[in-house]
């Protein structure tokens, strides 16, 4: 509900600020970290958030990842964005399962 | 191109595209703080990170594209997908912002105030964001 509650003044200015050329900001607006960390917080503590948010740069590498994947494979493949989005989901796993053994594991 | 701010946008998306992003937001958050529980911090925090919002984004730009070629006479398809691909490479460079909001967060907040390093994060993800952008920005007009 934090999370809900939290991004819909970004969706909302992300449809005001017209910027349709270069891509929108709003899909890795960190709305998802603060919500949660600001329950691990008050639930469990500074240390565990700290945890979570190291974890969380592995989690963020494979965004990167992940959504160069879709660029490349939507203009590569003339693949629909949903069909792209969903099905490279696994290239994010695998890259943030990667970099938390590698990095962090 | 520049910038600027367009509250015509706002009547274009219809109440469903903003429960939507509502929806996943929460399922997400809600899904992590299990993950955590369960596999613990580490494996938790990675899903901190995870694409929640950006399949339902990404798509409603492509549909709003197409739609709106369509409604000029042309098929639209392809500058859809290229809308959306744009906004996925915008992401991309975009998570470099998150790692800098992530790493600040790991660093100080074991020994500071947590609302201050929340939001003193939160500013240097949008600073680096921008910067990002800024630097593409000058880089694609000096090509």
């Amino acid at each position: 509900m934090v999370s809900g509650f939290s991004r819909q003044p970004i969706a909302v200015a992300e449809i005001a600020w017209e910027r349709p050329r270069r891509g929108r900001r709003s899909s890795w607006v960190p709305s998802v970290a603060l919500a949660t960390l600001g329950l691990a917080i008050a639930a469990q503590g500074r240390s565990y958030a700290a945890i979570e948010a190291r974890s969380m740069t592995g989690g963020a590498v494979a965004f990167f990842v992940y959504a160069y994947c879709v660029s490349w494979v939507m203009m590569r493949y003339r693949l629909r964005a949903l069909v792209a989005t969903t099905v490279l989901i696994f290239v994010w796993l695998a890259a943030a399962f990667a970099f938390w053994l590698i990095a962090l594991g | 191109m520049t910038v600027h701010l367009n509250p015509s946008g706002l009547g274009q998306a219809k109440w469903h595209e903003y429960a939507v992003r509502f929806l996943f937001g929460g399922l997400i958050t809600a899904a992590a703080g299990i993950i955590a529980k369960k596999f613990g911090p580490g494996i938790g925090g990675l899903f901190l990170a995870f694409p929640a919002i950006f399949p339902a984004s990404a798509t409603l730009i492509e549909k709003h594209v197409k739609q709106k070629k369509e409604r000029a006479g042309f098929d639209g398809t392809k500058r859809a997908r290229a809308a959306a691909s744009l906004d996925a490479a915008g992401a991309a460079r975009g998570s470099i912002g998150l790692m800098a909001f992530a790493l600040l967060v790991w660093r100080f907040i074991p020994d500071h105030t947590a609302y201050a390093v929340l939001a003193g994060s939160a500013v240097v993800w949008l600073a680096v964001s921008v910067g990002v952008w800024q630097l593409r920005k000058h880089r694609y007009i000096r090509r």
